[in-house]
């Protein structure tokens, strides 16, 4: 064990100036102190700390740290004149420790051995001096001579003497060296020569130069250099020891107080973070105060100017966790510091927690604080960085669930008074008044748009604005008094009148959208979005008069669009010529029926695409028995699915609804099931996102797996259908967003990365999905995985559970179901389901599509439950259980926050109350239990 | 999903910038790193540069990756950075004190 790896008994025991445990190496920092009174003179305080170190620890070391007190009181004791005194003492000492006898006389003779060496030194000065003398002497000088003034003072050699010019010059050099940065000059000694006696101090004064410009090699090949007998390599332990960050063998008192002042807690500092780093880590309630202690007592010392942004860490790391306030605040010497740099610290671990509801309130905290430190401008891009941010977080929130939040809040947060209490009047300025809460408007994405828009003109900002409140239909202002709001904050975006124009529309206020089309032309006429939009305003308006079987009154939009340039492009001659014929039929006017059926039949590549395209439009447009076509659409196969791609292509572009009817959808799943060439992308694209529209999601899934069977960039873009087709509480739905989001990052698609980060936000929150990667090999997993899978209506038919389930497994599906029962209540019925179900699980993983329970969450978040629900007993928890169980289960309480990270707070709380019974509406967990203030 | 996700690089790290580095820093240090990683030699790597500078070069998006460069899961001896222990000088009484037999 080395000096080095031993923690100070301080530390160790908690309380200052007790020594640890008997036996075992003395502490460098108790070292040091003995060293500390020697060097200034206190010897009798040195010799009472080196009685206690030595009364226990009772070793040879503690006894030798002894002697050498003694042997400094004694000196002081000479140099006072107390001579007498001195003797006594001295044969105390040599009677009462046995290994002080050779140190006593070592001791007595050191200053004879000094004044005699300096009075040998005169007779340097003899020109006769036989050459052995000299180097007897010589030699002398340099193995014991220390005191290197009273050489470069010695009368008896001639001032010029060079061994007095080298030990003047070695003296000053020292002097600089030790004092403050000296340069190469002041170092130089060519006063001294190498054949001198004086040459090893030369190596230590230069050593030591090294030593403080941190050129450790160059300062150890010094030190290698001198003589070990030399008197001046007596330094050599004490920078070895600095030089390697431990002693090899003892250091002395005033060695260890040597190291002690120039490296101190510099030194120690490392380890006691790291003790700490580990000690929060494990969350060791018992060492942690005591580690805090240690930690912020070094970094005083050694780093002050960290010392407050370490503390800000501690707060952060223990904030709401199970090591208490009145621990860690004590052990820190006070609270941390809650400026802006501690709220964007908290703030980020509400993130990383998944609580963005809490993180919101801690940015809005750092942005005042931000702001009153002058660290940015109140209407600068960073406060507009900071509320955008806010309005991100809670993007990823569902309505409900941040209302749910928003309510407890407000019912049962106390304010954040706590958080200014013990801090300096520049962050008191900035607490809430007592007893106010503070402004939750953070906590209303509306809100934060509309202080947003009040600072800055940005029509991307009125856009996310707009979309929330699309999203959020009790949103206040409503998506249409947004629209308005960003037509009139900025006057040349289209965007907000074609909105406009949409609601008009489906307020059947046909004459105020196509005011506000028209206002959208004058901006902006050949914008696409524009065009597109008058030919939909016209296309959508004959529908709704075919819908209302008023073919005469189509008849009039029918004009209007022929009239259109953009009408004619594509397959819209096609699409329109099939509303015409819808509008025939209902007129009864069957040779204009059969003529416009014969026009599209040129149109659109043969009898079999008309048909289809016939009957879908018929069905979007008849609300009773729709009007068939003349001859049949093609019953199945290639045929069916190329018409019907086809068709879904032309009645999308169009803005017309894909009606297709239920008896093509098996056919249509087996073809695109079976088919092994990729079809034409954009009408797959065209049949899934058409089949979405109206609910056909296995036909969607059926799609999305026809074209991600190819290569391509185009699988991120149906990986995105394929969990849209997809139920949101199946877990392949999060997978397939992750992996597309991933792709389209690569591809550098901002568009579909935003349509992928709007469909992660409309369920279950994510955490931080901007910020991570997906790796390769679950990239590849997954995109072989819905490539493979089948949809659910061509699947083979399940095995019979109750014959071939395994043995192995029957017994924890018997002990599940049991649970479930009991939470679920239920029949026999319901329980032989679940057993199917379970029993089928491995044929699903990787070649069945997806597996739908109706009501059940992801496995992860069963078995979490299964868990909790067999902790209390088998029976439901209470809330009371569930507080127990998470403050004594550090395991547990991981593993809950883990699923609450991934599956967002909200959910996860709806869904444990849901399924078991607890919390709810009514009992919603109390947050003012996480409240520990600073 | 197992753990799977893997961090992307630090924007900050990759244009070799200190946080909170100005409009001009920026600009510099990503025409900088494109000299030294062109796409035609390192593609990887230039997708990095090109995708870090794409974070920094906007005000607000710059400002959002600098106070989201807080980190309170930051291991704490990370704290001290790679500055060497530092050496006081003391001045010779400590020193000579040791060479005292």
């Amino acid at each position: 064990m080395t000096v080095e790896s031993v923690p100070s008994p301080s530390a160790a025991s908690g309380q200052p100036g007790a020594p640890a445990a008997a036996g075992g190496a003395i502490p460098r920092a108790e070292l040091a102190l003995v060293g500390r009174y020697i060097a200034s003179n206190d010897t009798k305080g040195a010799v009472k700390k080196a009685k206690a170190i030595h009364g226990h620890f009772a070793t040879a070391e503690s006894e030798a740290l002894l002697v050498d007190a003694y042997v400094a009181r004694i000196r002081a004791m000479e140099s006072a004149g107390m001579a007498t005194e001195a003797a006594s003492l001295t044969e105390l000492v040599a009677g009462r420790y046995a290994s002080a006898a050779s140190r006593l006389r070592e001791a007595q003779a050191a200053p004879a051995a000094a004044g005699n060496i300096v009075e040998m030194a005169g007779e340097l000065a003899r020109p006769d001096l036989p050459p052995e003398r000299r180097t007897e002497i010589e030699e002398a000088i340099r193995r014991d001579l220390t005191e290197l003034p009273s050489l470069a003072r010695c009368e008896a050699l001639p001032p010029d003497h060079p061994l007095r010019q080298a030990a003047g010059a070695i003296c000053r050099a020292f002097q600089a060296v030790v004092t403050g940065p000296a340069d190469e000059e002041q170092l130089a000694l060519r006063e001294v020569s190498r054949r001198s006696p004086l040459s090893d101090w030369k190596l230590l004064v230069r050593a030591i130069g090294c030593f403080y410009r941190h050129e450790d090699d160059a300062c150890r090949r010094l030190l290698e250099a001198m003589r070990d007998d030399s008197a001046a390599a007596r330094l050599t332990a004490a920078l070895r020891a600095m030089l390697d960050g431990r002693a090899d063998g003892r250091l002395g008192p005033a060695a260890a107080a040597l190291v002690a002042a120039v490296e101190g807690a510099d030194r120690e500092l490392p380890a006691a973070l790291a003790d700490l780093e580990r000690g929060l880590q494990r969350e060791d309630l018992r060492k942690v105060p005591t580690l805090i202690r240690r930690a912020v007592e070094l970094c005083r010392k050694a780093r002050p100017e960290l010392l407050d942004r370490l503390k800000q860490l501690i707060s952060v790391r223990t904030f709401g966790g199970r090591i208490s306030v009145p621990a860690v605040i004590p052990a820190m010497g006070g609270s941390s510091l809650h400026d802006s740099g501690f709220w964007s610290l908290l703030a980020r671990a509400m993130e990383t927690r998944g609580d963005n509801v809490i993180a919101c309130m801690f940015w809005e905290e750092f942005r005042r604080h931000g702001v009153h430190e002058k660290r940015f401008a109140a209407d600068g891009p960073e406060a507009v960085a900071v509320w955008l941010h806010m309005t991100d977080l809670l993007r990823q929130v569902s309505p409900e669930s941040l209302r749910c939040s928003r309510e407890d809040i407000e019912a049962n947060m106390p304010t954040l008074q706590g958080f200014y209490e013990g801090q300096p009047p520049a962050i008191r300025a900035l607490a809430p008044p007592p007893g106010k809460r503070p402004d939750l408007y953070c906590l209303y994405p509306e809100r934060i748009y509309e202080r947003l828009c009040r600072h800055v003109t940005d029509a991307e900002i009125y856009a996310r604005w707009l979309e929330h409140a699309r999203k959020d239909g009790q949103s206040c202002p409503s998506s249409q008094e947004v629209a308005e709001r960003w037509h009139r904050g900025v006057a040349t975006d289209s965007r907000p009148l074609l909105f406009l124009m949409e609601q008009a529309e489906r307020r059947k206020a046909f004459t105020k959208a196509m005011k506000y089309l028209r206002q959208a032309e004058d901006l902006d006429a050949l914008s696409p979005a524009v065009k597109r939009a008058r030919l939909r305003l016209w296309v959508a308006s004959a529908l709704r008069h075919l819908q209302a079987g008023k073919p005469h009154l189509a008849a009039k939009d029918f004009e209007a669009l022929h009239e259109l340039p953009q009408a004619r492009e594509g397959d819209r001659p096609a699409t329109l010529a099939g509303l015409e014929w819808v509008a025939c039929r209902q007129a009864g006017d069957a040779a204009g029926a059969a003529e416009k059926q014969a026009h599209l039949a040129g149109l659109f590549g043969g009898q079999d695409a008309a048909a289809v395209l016939l009957t879908c439009l018929g069905r979007a447009t008849a609300g009773g028995a729709p009007p068939v076509p003349e001859s049949a659409p093609p019953a199945a196969g290639e045929p069916l699915l190329r018409a019907v791609g086809r068709t879904c292509t032309a009645c999308r572009d169009m803005g017309v609804p894909v009606m297709m009817p239920p008896e093509w959808r098996r056919p249509l799943a087996e073809t695109l099931a079976g088919a092994t060439v990729a079809h034409d992308l954009p009408e797959l694209r065209a049949i899934a996102e058409g089949a979405l529209g109206v609910a056909q999601r296995d036909i969607a899934f059926a799609a999305a797996g026809a074209a991600l069977r190819a290569a391509g960039p185009h699988r991120a873009r149906f990986l995105l259908l394929r969990a849209r087709s997809l139920p949101q509480r199946d877990g392949r739905w999060r997978e397939c967003l992750d992996v597309a989001a991933e792709l389209a990052r690569r591809q550098r698609d901002t568009d579909l990365l935003a349509e992928v980060m709007d469909e992660l936000g409309t369920w279950f929150a994510v955490h931080r999905r901007d910020e991570v990667s997906v790796a390769e090999e679950v990239v590849e997993r997954v995109l072989a995985r819905e490539a493979a899978a089948m949809p659910a209506d061509v699947r083979q038919p399940a095995v019979n559970a109750r014959t071939s389930a395994p043995a192995r497994r029957g017994a924890s599906r018997r002990r599940q179901a049991a649970l479930f029962e009991e939470a679920f209540g239920g029949d026999e019925d319901d329980y032989d389901a679940f057993a199917d179900e379970d029993d089928e699980e491995d044929e699903w993983d990787g070649e069945i599509g997806a597996p739908e329970v109706d009501g059940l969450p992801p496995a992860e978040i069963m078995n979490l439950i299964l868990e909790i629900v067999s902790k209390v007993g088998g029976s439901m928890p209470s809330d009371e259980d569930m507080e127990r169980l998470l403050r004594s289960d550090a395991g547990l309480r991981r593993r809950v926050e883990r699923v609450m990270r991934k599956y967002g707070q909200g959910g996860m709380e709806e869904i444990i109350a849901e399924m078991l019974g607890i919390g709810g509406r009514d009992r919603r967990p109390k947050r003012n239990k996480r409240w520990p203030f600073w | 999903m197992e753990a799977r996700e893997t961090k992307r690089p630090d924007p900050w790290a990759v244009l070799g910038l200190d946080v909170g580095a100005t409009d001009e820093q920026v600009r510099a240090a990503y025409i900088e790193k494109v000299r030294r990683h062109p796409p035609d030699r390192d593609q990887e790597r230039f997708e990095q540069v090109r995708d870090a500078y794409e974070l920094l070069r906007d005000p607000r998006s710059r400002a959002k990756q600098t106070f989201l460069s807080a980190d309170p899961h930051q291991e704490l001896p990370s704290l001290l950075g790679d500055r060497p222990v530092r050496r006081r000088h003391v001045g010779t009484g400590l020193w000579l004190a040791v060479l005292k037999r």
